[in-house]
């Protein structure tokens, strides 16, 4: 690992980047980022065969999920407070601003935000025990947390929906095109906000916290402060997306499973793992990859010969026997050892690494 | 020393660090025991004792790690006890680990660059070639010149005393606490590091060295304090305290001299 | 009206078997450090068992012996398969007890269906107790729960095998020091734990059902009783255990069922907070 988080000279740090300068994996991002850009202008196209407004609708809830695995990576990979109970922020966002939107009929444009300070203060609580509690406990509160939510919101069911849902919430758009934009601006957003922290010092600081967080405090930081900023960003954007997945791909239904569910909080850690804890670009890369080929599984005809049961069903035991063969031969995650692999069939000296505050972009 | 020092009584203005009738208790353990001493600006002090005398536990009450059970620690004057260990490095007083503590996830250059990062959240200061530049002349102080891409894991036993060192100095200290440096070091390297104490203490930095191994402290140190059972043992110049009878008491059949 | 004799009954019974669970659960933590999320898989285990053996036309008494025996194989499997080798990453543990707790329930799910199995009684009829009739069941299950409980005290304190367990779980270099092989005690604390748990699963399935689900509520409640009770003390995991019964079944009955497990789990954030050594439990030595 020695050398990959050298910084670049003073210039490439300063502020004009010029792609044509870019390490070759930063082009194939930028590149990924222009493809996802034009997606739905290429739907209509009937040359483009496999592109259908399906696949709109998929690529749009995959840019969603995405979002919110890097929110756990931001706080978990790098942070190492494993939280198992991620979706909390998601659905504090979500039910919200869908409560707020169909009870008090608030308008998108407060009760989104309204979500989003939700969620952030979600984030705080959440936040404040990682400091007094040790590490599996800590993970233990983000367990049941969501869980005790969750069974508050069933024996409310009348103001929150139940486990069917809640239903009616206004919406941006229900044309999936324009949905598809939404969830692309928000993808880029997360993205560029991540980025940005977690290559700064920031970031720096947050892969320190998770290896010694002693060492941290002898060098005169106070590793609380960082914490709670992870937290909170994360419950922010959490609560954001989550917001504007109601009112947007879900056409206004908010349901339990979809934005507070174990099954979503669970998922979250899958993918990251599989695309790479501690490295953001790997949370959105394993986010999107994940969701895509749950989505095909689910859609897929094939039967297992002797148990006579539909492929579909399983996905979720296919991914789990997945991660857990990742974690035992893989667990840094597919896109670092990509990188790596790559570098290595380059032969690259290790003063050619770039800068990325703790792992490989 | 004044009077009052000598009946172990302290002023906050004694010194640059005084500790003044510090108590630690563990439930019914008594860890440390009305200890009070004071380090005078610019020495270098050595604080001995044997295995379990309570020097790390001082070490940790002084330093923030936790709050003493009672007494108090002036720290230029000021009242800083039981403040947090992060505030205190901000104030001025940092401290290696008796075991290491390096970030084994990053290389030696980048564990000093640390150190030399602001407390804020949104800062690319660390990502600037001046704060390389300033990581790598640490480095280099602390005899690492030649490790910077170097992982923690590929250094050797001397090499990681000198990270802590060198992330130490980069909090840019004026009193630095040390925790038994010379474990595990040979003969040669314990002289080394003398040195390199010797020449920090030139540029103005005051130190408290613990060991429990008076072999190799004796050379370096200009005053020690002694302590046993978490109580003042001794005090005085190294010549004193070698021939001081309850210290050899202290370590009869021992690692003495 | 809360029929207060109904409610003694439910937390005499329950109590028992959640002993049973937490204790599983609280000795795993304080031998290998471990937070055994897979540990509702050894109940549901037991539970299915049981029923796979009376299908295939056996007595309901070996379907108990399956019942204990295959989850404390599963459990014994799981150590020596799996967490053994990540014995020094404690995240990866976790994450990986959790999917495999998942990974279980999901075959359940795909095997035998979402459908709850009924499981046969182990004594039918019932007894006049208290002016109510209890059904016999119940009364045996309370009593092998705590012949299971007794055995297990008397294991722990009385015997090497058991001794050893405790000394791990206080400190880990001074049972090294005495010779204690720490990798075969945990390879039985694990077993123990699972046959305790897949005995737990058969009672539970036999008054309610057995479902792929079923071990969620019963380790949730578990979290909440171990650490109450104090991690590692199996005296704490039993009084945990009845009080955890206690407060969740005055919730379920006088407020609402839908509140079912929720003032556990707060009980278990609160303690965490507070008092994180809980009842009876110790700082762990390192």
């Amino acid at each position: 690992m020695a050398g990959k988080t050298e910084a670049e000279t003073a210039d490439t740090v300063g502020l004009t980047i010029n792609p044509l300068e870019l390490p070759r994996r930063h082009q194939l991002g930028l590149l990924g980022l222009v493809a996802f850009a034009v997606l739905p202008l290429a739907a209509p196209v009937e040359a483009i065969g496999f592109i259908s407004s399906l696949t709109v609708l998929q690529v749009t809830g995959a840019l969603f999920f995405a979002v919110y695995v890097m929110t756990w990576d931001v706080v978990s990979g790098y942070t190492g407070e494993i939280s198992f109970g991620h979706a909390l922020f998601i659905g504090v966002g979500a039910y919200t601003s869908g409560m707020l939107n169909v009870h008090i009929g608030l308008p998108l444009v407060a009760s989104i935000p309204a979500g989003v300070i939700a969620a952030s203060l979600a984030g705080l609580l959440i936040g404040f025990p990682s400091l007094r509690v040790k590490g599996p406990y800590f993970s233990l509160i983000t367990l049941v947390t969501p869980i005790i939510l969750l069974r508050v919101f069933v024996y409310f069911s009348d103001v929150t929906g139940g486990e069917t849902g809640l239903f009616g919430i206004g919406t941006i758009s229900l044309d999936p095109v324009t949905n598809y934009y939404v969830a692309f601006a928000l993808f880029v957003f997360a993205l560029a906000v991540f980025l940005a922290i977690t290559r700064s010092d920031a970031g720096q600081i947050l892969t320190a916290i998770r290896e010694d967080e002693d060492a941290v405090v002898s060098v005169g930081l106070n590793p609380a402060k960082y914490k709670l900023f992870a937290f909170v960003l994360s419950g922010a954007i959490g609560g954001l997306g989550g917001a504007l997945y109601v009112h947007t791909y879900a056409q206004g239904v908010a349901t339990p499973s979809e934005t507070l569910g174990l099954v979503l909080s669970i998922e979250l850690i899958v993918a990251t793992i599989l695309g790479g804890i501690g490295t953001i670009t790997g949370a959105a890369i394993g986010g999107l990859f994940f969701f895509l080929v749950r989505t095909w599984l689910r859609n897929v005809e094939v039967t297992i010969p002797v148990l006579a049961v539909p492929v579909s069903e399983l996905y979720f035991l296919i991914f789990g026997l997945i991660t857990l063969g990742f974690l035992f031969f893989l667990p840094e995650g597919l896109v670092p050892r990509v990188l790596m692999e790559a570098k290595r069939l380059r032969g690259r000296s290790a003063a050619d690494a770039q800068p990325d505050g703790g792992g490989e972009p | 020393m004044s009077a009052n020092q000598e009946n172990g009584e302290f002023a906050p203005g004694d010194g640059l660090l005084v500790i003044d009738d510090l108590t630690k208790k563990f439930g019914g353990l008594t860890a440390v025991d009305h200890l009070s001493f004071a380090v005078e600006e610019g020495e270098i002090l050595g604080f001995i004792g044997p295995n379990g005398a309570g020097k790390s536990t001082t070490f940790n009450c002084v330093t923030g790690t936790y709050p003493p059970t009672a007494g108090t620690v002036y720290y230029r004057g000021e009242d800083v006890t039981g403040e947090p260990a992060y505030q205190m490095v901000k104030r001025g007083m940092a401290r290696t680990f008796q075991s290491f503590r390096p970030l084994r996830d990053r290389t030696v250059v980048e564990n000093v660059q640390l150190a030399l990062v602001p407390d804020r959240l949104f800062s690319m200061a660390g990502l600037r070639g001046e704060t390389r530049e300033r990581a790598r002349a640490l480095c280099e102080r602390v005899g690492l010149g030649d490790r910077l891409q170097q992982t923690p894991g590929e250094l050797p036993h001397a090499g990681m005393l000198r990270l802590e060192l060198g992330r130490a100095l980069a909090t840019e200290p004026r009193l630095l606490l040390i925790d038994e440096p010379f474990a595990g070091l040979s003969g040669p390297e314990i002289a080394e590091i003398s040195e390199l104490l010797t020449e920090l203490r030139e540029e103005g930095i005051t130190m408290v060295v613990v060991d429990h191994n008076m072999r190799g402290l004796l050379q370096l140190i200009d005053r020690a304090i002694v302590i046993n059972f978490g109580a003042k043992l001794a005090e005085g110049t190294p010549e004193a305290i070698r021939n001081d009878p309850a210290v050899q008491e202290a370590y009869l059949g021992g690692e003495g001299t | 009206m809360v029929n207060a004799a109904n409610l003694a009954v439910n937390v005499l019974l329950l109590g028992a078997l959640y002993s049973l669970v937490a204790i599983g659960f609280t000795l795993i933590f304080g031998v290998g450090g471990v937070l055994n999320l897979a540990h509702g898989a050894s109940i549901t285990l037991g539970a299915y068992s049981a029923y796979y053996v009376t299908q295939a036309g056996a007595s309901i008494w070996i379907g108990a012996v399956a019942a204990f025996g295959l989850p404390a194989l599963f459990s014994y499997g799981m150590y020596k398969g799996m967490i053994r080798k990540v014995a020094g990453h404690p995240i990866t543990v976790l994450i990986l007890t959790l999917v495999a707790g998942l990974v279980i329930e999901q075959v359940f799910l795909v095997v035998a269906g979402t459908q709850p199995l009924a499981i046969p009684a182990l004594v039918d009829g019932q007894t006049q107790l208290l002016e109510r009739g209890v059904e016999n069941n119940r009364i045996v299950a309370f009593v092998l729960s705590w012949l299971i409980i007794g055995a297990l005290f008397y294991f722990v304190t009385r015997t090497k095998q058991g001794k050893a367990i405790l000394a791990i779980s206080m400190s880990h270099k001074g049972a090294a020091l005495v010779g204690i092989d720490a990798d075969n005690v945990y390879a039985y604390t694990w077993l123990i734990a699972g046959a305790l748990a897949g005995i737990a699963g058969l009672f539970l399935a036999s008054f309610l059902t057995a479902n792929p689900l079923m071990g969620r509520n019963p380790l949730l409640l578990s979290f909440a009783i171990v650490v109450l009770g104090g991690l590692g003390s199996i005296r704490g995991s039993v009084i945990g255990a009845y009080l955890i019964a206690l407060m969740d079944q005055v919730t379920v009955t006088m407020i609402s069922t839908r509140l079912s497990g929720v003032t556990a789990l707060v009980v278990l954030v609160v303690v965490l907070l507070v008092r994180p050594e809980g009842l009876f439990g110790r700082e762990l030595a390192e």
